[in-house]
């Protein structure tokens, strides 16, 4: 008993004297003014380190129920969306609904794109007055919250237009209802930033960790240098270039994209990696420019289990389809496409002798795969008719074209299993660079030796044969319009490209094709056919720039002014 | 990447209440009725800050004015032998959202600002299609991949250009006033004693509330349970009364519809009682005071309109993880010595 009233009493005790009376007045302990970030080097750096953040830095990336699930190819006639969700990202851009809440590269992106540039801009306003020890560089963290700033606004532009430049952080204090800048003033902020931003990164040495010859040590990899400075600009300038910003078709500006390109390619450190098909997944390739530096990825979940990889292959939704449209892309390995007569291509052996990048990133019927072969036929021998295990009709798990992407599937990658492999975003890589460069030049100065040396570099290293001499200037373009979209294809470029070539209205709402698959006796019996609408897209003339999001509208009192046709 | 808001406070409730208690006939009756009329200011809301200040701040803006009655009855009586206590009371509230960030830009239809707290964002339905002509000559529905009869359908209402489009899609949902909170509570009941015996009977109930039984007609494996039986089929057309069973590409059939929406009103007999007390000169011989016989029940009868069987109290119970309400019948004796 005088146990108890003891631990009473102590109980009241402490009750009566524990709680101070701003027990509720919770002042910061671990959080950490801005100011005082600012006054320790090793804060300023993670500070300024976090403006990677906000780069778009994956494959799938539009759902905002799985944030791995989406890619602008489904935007495009690369590709579509099995899982027909509106909260995937991807259907309301097809529908033409850029203005719907759900079309995330818009409403997401212009909100994510600006807490980017606010971070970039408050450690450029404060990294000259930090004092940096020799374990930091100062320069360098600037040169790359420049170029980090760069990317941030081409990401606006490329998708908007001319937006609001912002060269230093505002606060709420701040009148926010700023007017947009015109399309040429925000190319121009962008090259300033990237010009400042190369002039540090081409001078400046900092003990083993950076110099301009060698680029970041293995610890640094994934940071900005000289060269992805000039591809960004290469691929601006290109962007600007082009039909979309360039109506009067002016050659100058397709010979600064030129020229821009041509600078990466004469600095000598870059050339393609020998294998095409491998590409995506190296350590270190001397094809990389900037890439997203992260770990090897396994197919339990997340982007490869998740968005790319059928449940018959033990993953939970290969919802990337390539399409049949795509497909025909292709040509064949006499370097003919399939619409020549000549080629040599039949409708009922669709996948022979094609372009070997046809194998390398698509997944097709009968296709060896993993060990066994990929099944997707409908087989009417049984009672009822059965289809092969990796197709489902009417699911939203697997296909609905009867492709996958085998581009972004390493086959060392087992659905729903530990096993791992490298998959890199890759932001710039010298391949592009040709690209842009031979389409550069064929409009400024039409189809000259240096456009089919680029173009066959890249056609050679895929195991292609080069292309036809004699080509006119306008088939020319066509060829390195094919080129890159077999290229680039599922690498974030389809959709831009045709934005900016102005071809949306061409080509984004033909009818989007589906290859059927039905097993005979023999064989397979192939036919194309069109998907059900819900896979059909919408596309009208003022969809090249995309609307600005209609909560900005609104929130700025008429200031902000919207895209014409929105 | 959201700024913190040193100005940020709490809400500030103001209400003005009136009231009345009064007693009558010789104090047999009794009531109390109290209206009031508050709103609730300064809620936290999302701000109205451009995204080109690359931040978030959540602000005191939010909006909520109400009103309502409360309102308690009392009768009691000796009428010769019994003594009759009858007894009532009852809460009417109306909730409605007076300011709210976040809602310029959305067409008039889909604002919560005027509507009622817990308002729905859902399509409005219209039955099910029962032949592809009917489908054919339908606005698009493209929440799935396919649409087949047996399928919701739904009315097209907006569009891009504010007018219906022939596309079913986002802007078709509208938002309505219908809640999951119900507008009005309730209870009665009566205490009746005659002599040695007494009877307790106790309702309860609401109404004004509506539920959303998508997620239990889709619940369990692959949708399958025992609510599948009431789904379409070709068969059974006429008197389905959910759309077809779907095991996959079947978000056309568990999108936010009124389809699903079912009144949640229900009366309850929450508990009813009746005892006898026994007579002291039988208690005498085994030295007890007093002793009280009694039975009764919790929960043993409701009335409701889910046309599913499920506690209308607690709808989701027994599905996911929450406990029903049990059912319960007793049976007593109290003494005291």
């Amino acid at each position: 008993m005088n146990f108890v009233k003891s631990t009473c009493f102590l109980l009241a005790v402490a009750l009566v004297f524990s709680c101070k009376k701003d027990f509720l007045q919770r002042d910061p302990g671990v959080a950490i003014s801005q100011e005082n970030v600012f006054t320790d080097p090793v804060l300023a750096t993670r500070f300024a380190d976090n403006s990677y953040n906000f780069l778009l830095d994956d494959f799938g990336r539009l759902s905002v129920l799985q944030n791995y699930k989406g890619t602008t190819g489904q935007f495009a006639d690369e590709a579509v969306l099995a899982d027909p969700n509106l909260g995937h990202g991807v259907l309301t851009m097809n529908q033409g609904k850029f203005l719907d809440g759900n079309s995330t590269d818009i409403v997401n992106v212009y909100t994510r794109m600006y807490q980017g540039i606010r971070n970039a801009n408050v450690t450029l306003s404060k990294v000259d007055a930090v004092a940096w020890t020799a374990v930091q560089n100062g320069p360098l963290i600037k040169a790359q919250e420049l170029f980090l700033r760069a990317f941030f606004y081409f990401e606006l532009v490329k998708r908007f237009g001319g937006v609001i430049l912002l060269d230093k952080p505002l606060t709420q204090a701040d009148n926010l209802d700023l007017p947009r800048n015109t399309y040429d003033e925000t190319v121009a902020f962008i090259l300033k930033d990237l010009q400042a931003a190369e002039t540090i990164l081409a001078a400046e040495t900092w003990g083993t960790a950076y110099s301009p010859s060698t680029d970041w040590d293995a610890g640094n990899s994934g940071r900005a240098t000289v060269g992805a400075v000039r591809a960004l600009r290469g691929r601006l300038l290109l962007m600007d270039a082009s039909p979309l910003n360039n109506p009067s078709n002016d050659a100058a500006k397709w010979k600064k994209a030129a020229d821009a390109a041509k600078v990466i390619i004469d600095m000598g450190k870059y050339s393609l990696h020998p294998q095409y098909a491998t590409l995506l997944n190296q350590p270190t390739s001397s094809e990389y420019i900037l890439i997203k530096v992260r770990g090897a990825r396994t197919g339990n979940g997340g982007m490869l289990g998740d968005f790319i990889i059928p449940p018959s292959f033990g993953g939970a939704q290969g919802i990337l389809n390539p399409t049949q449209n795509h497909v025909d892309l292709y040509e064949m390995s006499n370097g003919k496409p399939i619409s020549d007569p000549t080629a040599g291509y039949s409708p009922q052996n669709p996948y022979a002798n094609r372009d070997p990048r046809f194998y390398a990133n698509i997944l097709y019927n009968d296709a060896t795969w993993q060990s066994r072969k990929v099944a997707m036929g409908l087989n009417n021998a049984t009672t009822p008719a059965t289809y092969g295990v990796d197709y489902q009709p009417g699911s939203n798990s697997y296909t609905r074209t009867r492709y996958y992407v085998r581009k972004l599937w390493p086959e060392s990658v087992r659905g729903g299993q530990g096993t791992t492999a490298i998959l890199n975003f890759v932001f710039f890589r010298y391949g592009e660079v040709l690209l842009n460069y031979a389409e550069a030049l064929n409009e400024a100065q039409g189809p000259v030796a240096d456009v089919y040396t680029n173009i066959n570099l890249i056609r050679a290293r895929a195991g292609m044969p080069p292309l036809p001499t004699g080509l006119t200037k306008d088939q020319m373009r066509g060829r390195i319009q094919n080129e890159r979209a077999v290229e680039l294809a599922f690498e974030e470029a389809r959709w831009w490209d045709l934005l900016r070539w102005k071809k949306g209205k061409e080509i984004v709402p033909q009818t989007v094709n589906a290859m059927d698959v039905e097993r005979t006796a023999t064989g397979f019996k192939y036919t194309v056919v069109a998907l059900p609408a819900v896979y059909q897209r919408v596309f009208e003339d003022h969809m090249h720039r995309y609307p600005i999001p209609r909560n900005e509208i609104f929130k700025s009192n008429g200031i902000l002014k919207q895209n014409p046709g929105w | 990447m959201s700024i913190d808001n040193p100005d940020i406070t709490w809400e500030t409730l103001t209400t003005l209440n009136a009231g009345l208690d009064f007693k009558l006939f010789n104090q047999t009756l009794s009531a109390s009725v109290d209206v009031f009329r508050g709103s609730r200011t300064g809620i936290l809301t999302a701000s109205a800050i451009p995204g080109v200040l690359g931040q978030t701040l959540t602000v005191n803006a939010g909006e909520v004015e109400s009103k309502g009655l409360e309102a308690a009855l009392q009768y009691d009586r000796q009428i010769g032998p019994v003594r009759v206590s009858l007894y009532g009371n009852v809460t009417v509230t109306d909730d409605r959202i007076r300011a709210e960030n976040g809602q310029d830009g959305l067409p008039e239809y889909q604002r919560t600002i005027g509507r009622v707290v817990g308002s729905r964002l859902v399509f409005l339905s219209n039955g099910i299609f029962q032949t592809q002509a009917e489908i054919d000559a339908s606005p698009r529905q493209i929440l799935s991949g396919k649409v087949v009869p047996g399928d919701i359908r739904y009315q097209d209402v907006g569009g891009v250009n504010g007018a219906p489009d022939g596309v079913i899609d986002n802007l078709d949902r509208v938002r309505i006033n219908q809640s999951d909170l119900p507008k009005a509570y309730f209870g009665f009941g009566t205490v009746l004693a005659y002599k040695r015996l007494d009877l307790t009977v106790h309702f309860q109930g609401l109404r004004g509330r509506t539920l959303d039984v998508q997620g239990l007609v889709n619940a369990g494996p692959s949708a399958l349970n025992d609510e599948s039986l009431r789904r379409w089929t070709p068969a059974n057309a006429a008197t389905a009364q959910y759309p077809r069973l779907g095991i996959s590409d079947r978000a056309n059939n568990t999108a936010g519809s009124d389809f699903w929406l079912v009144s949640g009103n229900y009366l309850r007999l929450k508990n009813v009682e009746l005892g006898v007390s026994l007579p002291t000169t039988l208690l005498g011989k085994y030295r007890l005071k007093n002793a009280r016989l009694y039975m009764g029940g919790f929960n043993l009868i409701s009335f409701d309109s889910l046309g599913l069987d499920v506690d209308p109290e607690i709808p989701g119970a027994g599905r996911g993880s929450s406990y029903p309400y049990v059912k319960t019948i007793y049976l007593g004796l109290r003494t005291s010595f």
